[in-house]
């Protein structure tokens, strides 16, 4: 009988931190204090505007992780 | 007359015409071909298709108006909800696209049907895919027949616009079916992108300036600068419904989901997940930006507010880009259109007269057939438009997006879960539905859901019926899981063996 596993694997890992990736962009959506706050910041646009930018960034930012780590197509299944 | 603007339309309108003539030009006689491009469409067309394909008509004026009525949190729930939506192409559009070669699969209930072997569930499942997108055509053939009454000031009439709009829309699907509508959808995407940036650039300029148009409107209407909006309408529950809604009913949509078996390969998928956030960040602040200035210039009311975007255009934009702006439209309408009405040919073609055919039933057949129920889907819809029972469509057309959501958890559970049963399904989309339409119809008191749009319960109410009817419910066979799964567990080709089959690729 070998050891048991101590560590999760790589394919674990990158799954956990996709979902805490996933999950604070829309903690961060969702609970924002700027949303209520009409003040104009760049360019006259509010900050509701501007955090819903961050966040689009950020989603594309956890598409980049998943397209480079997790949906690898040259070696086949991930 | 603007004979400038209708001058763009009709040149939109031969242009697009044209665009399906290449489409058949290089389609092959299979029923393959004419439903899902041979599987062929590379990234960026792909792309530009799903765009197209998601983004309708509400793109230019539902959202503007939306814009106008709640202020820029608009932008927020469309963009990052959105965004957000792609994650589906890694987790549902991949597998679907593995399964759809696997087993050449060209309708989305054919899935269901090669997982569980089970007609109930196939047909429960076809059911829901065509009430909720046939009166979506019609919408669009109504919105068409206004665009053009306004276009040409009532030179021609509604009835007139319906025609000419599902006349053009029939005639490219019926020369070369897939081919030719992501080729339009190309055209019809670049051009909403094109003309939505544009706008921004005369609205403002019209403004003095984009920080001038913000002071602005900041002025007119200070609520609509941040949550909850105008009329209050983003509670933390609405804001958090809206974020989630398109993850769970957008890849249901019929026509989004054929696309993902009409992929080259999964590249043209990933490459289309990664463009979508980028997009919709610079896309969709256009309308909503122009429905807020509007609040500068204009007091409007009720379903008024959904001419707000040609109303800012013509109050400050030169004449030409008016017509310009309604050709947009018509693309972003016949966009959607077209691709539901393929897609719905393709079920009816495919999921039952094929289905209930006895004999052998050949690929020309089955073209034949296809494009005989483009012309009676477009007749329908067209009638549909036309005719007093337009409101009972409407009520449908309202219900879609919830309707199309609470398929989400038998589609998770077909893709991903080994012991989903057809019958925890089936129970899962009966109860749903059945559901919906006790709220909808205000027999069931609606306080229960706590402030959130049903979409979000039912679809929680769904997964768990799916998960306790499967775990006391015949499984399906064992080999039909195995091979199910097989396909989705087996080494991917790489995109040159891909791609080395005979059908000529569009990319």
């Amino acid at each position: 009988m070998g050891m048991p596993r101590l560590r999760p694997n790589g394919k674990k890992i990158k799954a956990i931190i996709a979902t805490v990736w996933l999950i604070a962009t829309m903690a961060f959506a969702i609970f924002s204090p700027g949303l209520q706050d009409h003040t104009p910041v760049f360019l006259g646009l509010p900050w509701v505007v501007v955090l819903s930018i961050i966040c689009q960034a950020s989603i594309f930012g956890l598409f980049v992780f998943i397209a480079k780590f997790i949906w690898i197509i040259e070696e086949g299944d991930e | 007359m603007n004979a400038i603007a209708i001058s763009i339309f009709i040149a939109y309108i031969i242009a697009v015409i044209f665009v399906g003539y290449i489409g058949l030009r290089r389609s092959k006689k299979s029923s393959e071909d004419f439903f899902v491009a041979g599987r062929s469409v590379g990234p960026l067309l792909l792309f530009f298709s799903l765009a197209a394909t998601n983004f309708s008509a509400f793109f230019f004026f539902g959202f503007a108006g939306a814009a106008y009525k709640y202020g820029f949190g608009y932008y927020g729930i469309m963009a990052i909800g959105t965004s957000l939506m792609a994650i589906t192409f890694f987790l549902l559009g991949r597998r679907i696209w593995r399964i759809g070669k696997g087993y050449s699969l060209i309708t989305p209930p054919e899935l269901f049907g090669v997982r569980y072997r089970d007609k109930p569930l196939r047909f429960s499942i076809l059911v829901v895919f065509v009430l909720f997108t046939l009166p979506y055509i019609a919408t669009q053939a109504i919105g068409g027949g206004i665009a053009i009454q306004t276009l040409t000031e009532g030179a021609v009439s509604f009835e007139m616009g319906a025609v000419i709009v599902t006349a053009v829309i029939a005639s490219y699907l019926m020369l070369g079916g897939m081919r030719s509508d992501v080729l339009t959808d190309l055209l019809q995407g670049v051009m909403m992108v094109v003309v939505a940036l544009a706008a921004i650039g005369f609205v403002s300029y019209g403004f003095g300036g984009f920080n001038e148009a913000n002071a602005a409107a900041l002025e007119a209407a200070p609520a609509l600068f941040s949550l909850p909006g105008g009329a209050e309408f983003f509670t933390i529950q609405i804001w958090i419904s809206y974020l989630l809604l398109w993850t769970f009913c957008d890849p249901l949509f019929p026509q989004l989901f054929q696309r993902f078996y009409a992929a080259r390969d999964e590249r043209a998928i990933r490459t289309s997940m990664l463009a979508y956030p980028v997009v919709t960040a610079a896309l969709f602040i256009a309308p909503v930006l122009i429905g807020v200035w509007g609040n500068v210039d204009f007091t409007l009311t009720g379903s008024e507010v959904d001419n707000i975007m040609p109303l800012m255009l013509s109050e400050h934009a030169p004449g030409w880009a008016f017509g310009l702006v309604m050709a947009a439209g018509f693309a972003a309408l016949m966009s959607t259109a077209d691709s539901q009405l393929l897609v719905l040919s393709s079920m009816l073609t495919r999921d039952v007269c094929s289905f209930f055919r006895k004999g052998k039933v050949t690929s020309a057949m089955e073209i034949k057939t296809g494009r005989a129920i483009i012309l009676v889907l477009a007749l329908a819809s067209l009638g549909i438009a036309l005719s007093s029972i337009e409101s009972i469509f409407s009520m449908l057309t309202k219900t879609t997006f919830t309707g199309l959501a609470i398929l989400f958890p038998a589609t998770v559970a077909t893709l991903y879960w080994k012991k989903a049963s057809a019958t925890g399904c089936i129970s899962s989309i009966l109860i749903g539905e059945g559901l919906y339409a006790l709220i909808y119809f205000e027999i069931l008191p609606s306080g229960w859901m706590m402030g959130f749009i049903p979409a979000i319960p039912l679809v929680l109410i769904s997964t768990a019926v799916l998960i306790v009817v499967s775990m006391f419910t015949k499984k399906p066979d064992e080999s039909l899981v195995s091979e199910f799964f097989g396909h989705l567990e087996k080494k991917r080709k790489t995109d040159v063996e891909a791609t080395s089959g005979t059908d000529k690729p569009l990319s």
